[in-house]
Order: structure tokens, then C-alpha cells, then sequence
């Protein structure tokens, strides 16, 4: 693959830290898709159980505005999941797309406290001081 | 923004990005302009974080969608009419048109725009929009 506008966005000045949020709020959306899709249920089924407007949880969907934890949570496990977060290298996802492989997660014991950190911070997913070193992806595991 | 764009070795236009799947690139019209390229140059070098945060959204989009040759998101992508059709993130629509060689899949965005506020993201695309689109498809093919 060549380089592009990723490269050059990714070389400014917070670019590379605008586009791992990016990157994450995606897989996020994602996640959220999959979940409903797998459930079987709407948007609306949804909305009913969560005792909220549909059009609320249509926005998160949606990707609009930022999803706090607790939500995307509250969701998921609503639709019969719940969601692990995963840790890579910064710069990892953008690697892997580029040589076309899945992007390599990090695993060893010494990587530990940085997870423990980045759950803990209970801020937004993409707004973690700690997603600036590393960037997790986010994956779901069925209740 | 030292990293130029890529251009393709056989028409010169711009590829936005380069997947397995297909790359993504720039229409442009006669007078040589490439309106997608020039909004997303806007996006990624606007003052306002928020913005640069689109630019951010729009390029992860366009990471997968040539990586995958869809969207994990399917109601992200649909037609608009004739040849023309869009991709979008909750902010941002691309329209976009698809053409072939014989080794590969290639998409032109025709040019971007954020969506109206206050509109669904399964809100209609405004005519001035498609007419705009289906303008520009004309005039690539006629470059």
C-alpha cells in the first residue's frame, strides 16, 4: 500500500493521536452493530428495554458525540454481550492494514498495569491519557 | 504535510488510500480540480480539534472500506442513484462512484460534505448533492 492522507495526518502535529481515537470509536460503533445484528433485536426493542427514547440510542449508534463507558456497557450487555478491550502498539493498526494482517494484540504480563490503567481511568474509551502510549481495539464476548 | 498523496501510475489521480480490497480515489473534474481531496485537505488542517476530528473519522472509514471492500457498518454505505453512491460517517457523506480494471476495484469519491445538522443519518442526500455528484462522475470519466 502507499503511502497517502492517512501518512500525513497521521505527521501532524496530534494527528496520529486524533486518528487511534478515530480508530477506536470506530470499533466501537462497530462492536455496537454487531451486538444489535446478533441479537436479533431493533433499535427500538433496544430503546424499550433501556427505557430510553429510540432516537437516544439511534445518536449512539450513529457515532454521534462521544459514548461513556457505563452506555456502551449498558448496551451490550443489554443486547446479551459484553465488551474486552485489547491492547496493541500505537502506530499497530495502522501497520497491520498496511501489510494486510490482523493487527498483533499485546499479551505479555508486563503489559498488565497499562491495561489496568486504561480501564480504570473511567473516562471515554478514546479520551484515555493512557491511549496516547497504546490503543486498544474493542472485542465482545456473549453473557 | 511533507508526505504526498499517491498518485496512480496509469491515470495520475490521487488514491486517498490503498487497500486489498480496492483504493479509494480522488475524481477530478476537467478543469483538473479534485473537490473530495480539497474537503478533506480543509478537514485535516482546520484550527478547531473538532474538525480535525472528522478528518480523523473519515480517514479510519476509508481504511477499512479499501481494506474489506465494504463497511462493518452496511447501512453506512448505500446507493443514491445511477452510478452514484455514498459513504458516511454520523458527520460526514462521501459520494462516490465505482469503476474497474482488470486487477482491481477502484472508488472515486466525487467530492464530501458534512451533513446537515438536525438531519438523520438516514436522512436524504439534497439534490444540489446528487446533481453534483452525478456532474463530477461525467466529468472524471471525461478526463
Amino acid at each position: 500500500m502507499l503511502s497517502g492522507l492517512y501518512e500525513r495526518f497521521a505527521g501532524q502535529p496530534g494527528g496520529s493521536r486524533l486518528l487511534a481515537g478515530a480508530r477506536l470509536r470506530r470499533r466501537v460503533i462497530v462492536v455496537l452493530h454487531q451486538a444489535l445484528e446478533m441479537s436479533h433485536l431493533s433499535q427500538s426493542d433496544l430503546a424499550k428495554k433501556l427505557g430510553i427514547r429510540r432516537s437516544a440510542v439511534n445518536q449512539v449508534f450513529r457515532g454521534d458525540g462521544n459514548v461513556r463507558m457505563e452506555t456502551l456497557a449498558e448496551y451490550l450487555h443489554e443486547l446479551g454481550f459484553e465488551a474486552l478491550l485489547t491492547l496493541t502498539r500505537a502506530g499497530e493498526p495502522r501497520r497491520a492494514a498496511l501489510e494486510d494482517r490482523p493487527a498483533a494484540p499485546m499479551t505479555s504480563p508486563a503489559n498488565a498495569s497499562l491495561a489496568f490503567d486504561l480501564a480504570l481511568t473511567g473516562q471515554f474509551l478514546f479520551e484515555s491519557r493512557s491511549a496516547t502510549r497504546a490503543f486498544g481495539s474493542v472485542a465482545m464476548t456473549a453473557k | 504535510l511533507t508526505v504526498p498523496t499517491s498518485d496512480c501510475p496509469h491515470c495520475g489521480r490521487r488514491a486517498l488510500q490503498q487497500g486489498s480490497a480496492l483504493t479509494v480515489e480522488a475524481a477530478r473534474n476537467t478543469a483538473g480540480e479534485e473537490p473530495a481531496l480539497a474537503f478533506l485537505n480543509k478537514l485535516m488542517s482546520a484550527r478547531r480539534a473538532k474538525r480535525r476530528r472528522l478528518a480523523a473519522d473519515a480517514l479510519i472509514l476509508l481504511e477499512e472500506w479499501s481494506q474489506l471492500g465494504k463497511l462493518e457498518v452496511p447501512r453506512q454505505q448505500r446507493h443514491i442513484r445511477e452510478d452514484l453512491w455514498e459513504i458516511k460517517t454520523y458527520a460526514l457523506r462521501f459520494p462516490y462512484y465505482e469503476t474497474t480494471d482488470k486487477t482491481h476495484r477502484y472508488t472515486r469519491l466525487t467530492h464530501g460534505f458534512e451533513k446537515d445538522i438536525g438531519k438523520t443519518v438516514d436522512g436524504k442526500m439534497p439534490a444540489n448533492r446528487i446533481n453534483y455528484g452525478l456532474w463530477m462522475i461525467r466529468e472524471d470519466r471525461a478526463c
